[in-house]
């Protein structure tokens, strides 16, 4: 006896509405595969001749995502002098404004062009890609409203010629294997990125829209001589202050007696 | 080799800072300036902060006023009892003078105020010093032996200063004046000095110049003696108050300049008086000619970090 099985149509339709439901997700986003990220140097110490060094980031996401990376510092806060005319003749400081909720420190690197990889409608709420991001969630004390485009404009030149802001691509490269794909970044640290905790966020963004993130801490601080020297300056001054003086007296005084010695060998 | 120096917080190649030191150091041995309204300005160009860059500089200038004194002390050149009357006087000032900076930072005049006083006395002692070489050396090609210090010429100003009372005789400069007259001027230089950040030197050797009438030989040893102490000073202050003495700094500038002042010294001696004070007469116009450029010409950026001074 055969059985036979009849569908009804309100049955088969219901199965394909459940197929895409299941499906849908992984067809926006055909590899979502969870981003996983590890970070080579997370503490960056600086000795003696420090120079500056390389953040090597690495890890695996989806396959065909787009990779960027921000490194942001924590302060957040900076008191700046302004410079002005003084008599319509004379360039000089006349004023100071304070910066807030706008970062010392921010670099963003991806696999294309950081600005390229984001949405606009997300770019800036809550990634904070780019500096118009930047300019619209920073707070200015000291200076007419007027003027505040203006100066935020001078800050980020000010710190992009100091090498401390940068949005860059290249530095990440990505290579798909099978069904995910592995990243690894070699982004370029400055040597004058000041001690301190910074975030290192990285997102794995397909057509525009974030699908993963994942944020870790880098600590840069000072250790041996260096670190020696700057927790003397700082906390015990009057003792660094006189070890100052004496070493360069005593060095003044030893090539005195060297070059009197050497002059007096010749005569 | 690049040196991290851990209060300017900066990452910077060694040998700039020991060449700057040589090249200001020798300075500092022909003239007997600490070289500070130069160096400082240097530094600040190669990206130390402005406050750092005075502090350490300042420490600096104790090894190369150590160094210049003790070889102008060799050489004879050192009047340690001017120096120390001036040294009354500067040091006196140089509390004036910190209380003034004050006041005027209080205005929020004090940028103004320090600008346009280097710019002011650059350009005047400058441009007098200058006037007076050149004048003398001109009049060397016509007279056969011109006398450098004046001494037979009585002007009204001198006869006026030898009627003051505590008249004193310094010996090793062959002037006699009264004690008030080194220890006044020390505080105006003492005064000047605090509110500009350098050792005085500049301002100092016009007036054992031309107020004093010491000859130049004297002029620079005795100078030199007389900065060590005010940047002893400042060097001691600023490590204290501003945390801004950045050793590593300092001693990498000491290295060059420590040498640099004894070369200084030793040419010094080979050169005529005339001819050392047109050099120092011509550098001191140049450094105020380019400080009158960075009033009128619209700097790079308009925001600079706080702090300095």
């Amino acid at each position: 006896m055969r059985s036979v099985i009849h569908f009804k149509p309100v049955g088969a339709k219901a199965a394909v509405l459940l197929l895409l439901a299941v499906c849908l997700p992984w067809l926006e986003n055909p590899a979502s595969a969870a981003l996983s990220v590890d970070l080579a140097t997370p503490r960056i110490g600086i000795h003696f001749f420090y120079h500056g060094t390389t953040v090597r980031v690495s890890g695996t996401s989806g396959k065909g995502e787009d990779i960027v990376i921000k490194i942001v510092s924590c302060q957040d806060h900076e008191v700046l002098r302004t410079k002005g005319k003084v008599g319509g003749v004379l360039w000089m400081n006349v004023g100071q404004i304070t910066f807030d909720n706008i970062p010392s420190f921010y670099t963003v690197t991806g696999s294309r062009n950081p600005e390229e990889v984001f949405l606009p409608e997300t770019a800036c709420e809550p990634y904070a890609i780019g500096y118009p991001c930047l300019r619209k969630k920073a707070r200015i004390d000291g200076s007419d409203p007027g003027s505040n485009e203006k100066w935020m404009t001078e800050f980020i030149e000010l710190k992009k010629s100091a090498g401390l802001y940068s949005i860059s691509s290249g530095h990440v490269k990505t290579e798909e294997k099978g069904e995910v794909q592995s990243f690894r970044a070699e982004i370029p640290w400055p040597p004058q990125a000041v001690p301190g905790e910074y975030t290192l966020s990285v997102y794995a963004v397909k057509n525009g829209i974030v699908t993963d993130a994942a944020e870790k801490k880098l600590v840069v601080e000072q250790e041996g001589f260096v670190k020696f020297l700057a927790d003397l300056a700082r906390h015990r001054a009057r003792e660094y202050g006189i070890l100052s003086i004496l070493v360069a007296l005593v060095s003044g005084l030893a090539v005195g007696l060297i070059f009197h010695n050497a002059r007096s060998t010749e005569e | 080799m690049y040196l991290y120096l851990p209060v300017a917080l900066l990452s910077i190649n060694a040998f700039l800072p020991i060449g700057l030191g040589f090249g200001v150091g020798i300075l500092s041995g022909l003239f007997g300036v600490g070289g500070g309204f130069l160096l400082t300005p240097l530094l600040i160009m190669i990206g130390i902060p402005a406050t750092v860059a005075v502090a350490s500089d300042a420490n600096q200038i104790v090894a190369a006023s150590t160094s210049g004194t003790f070889a102008h002390w060799k050489l004879g050149n050192v009047d340690f009892k001017m120096g120390i009357f001036l040294l009354i006087g500067s040091f006196t000032g140089g509390i004036f003078g910190v209380e003034l900076v004050k006041v005027l930072r209080a205005l929020g005049m004090i940028d103004f105020a320090i600008r346009i006083t280097y710019v002011v006395m650059l350009g005047t002692i400058g441009s007098l010093m200058m006037a007076e070489s050149l004048s003398n050396v001109i009049r060397r090609k016509h007279y056969s032996a011109p006398d450098p210090f004046r001494r037979d010429r009585q002007s009204g100003m001198v006869r006026a200063l030898k009627s003051l009372p505590l008249q004193i005789h310094f010996e090793k400069s062959g002037v006699t004046h009264s004690a008030l007259l080194p220890v006044v001027l020390g505080v105006f230089v003492g005064t000047l000095a605090a509110l500009m950040g350098v050792g005085g030197g500049f301002i100092m050797i016009p007036v054992m110049l031309y107020l004093l009438r010491m000859p130049i030989y004297m002029v620079v040893g005795t100078s030199l003696f007389q900065v060590l102490f005010t940047c002893i000073e400042v060097t001691f202050l600023q490590a204290v108050k501003n945390h801004a003495v950045d050793f590593l700094l300092a001693f990498l500038l000491l290295i060059g300049s420590t040498v640099g002042v004894q070369i200084g010294a030793y040419f010094g001696e080979k050169l005529h008086g005339e001819h050392l004070k047109t050099l120092l007469a011509g550098i001191i116009l140049a450094v105020a000619v380019k400080m009158v450029f960075d009033l009128t010409l619209m700097p790079t950026h308009l925001l600079a970090q706080a702090g300095g001074h």
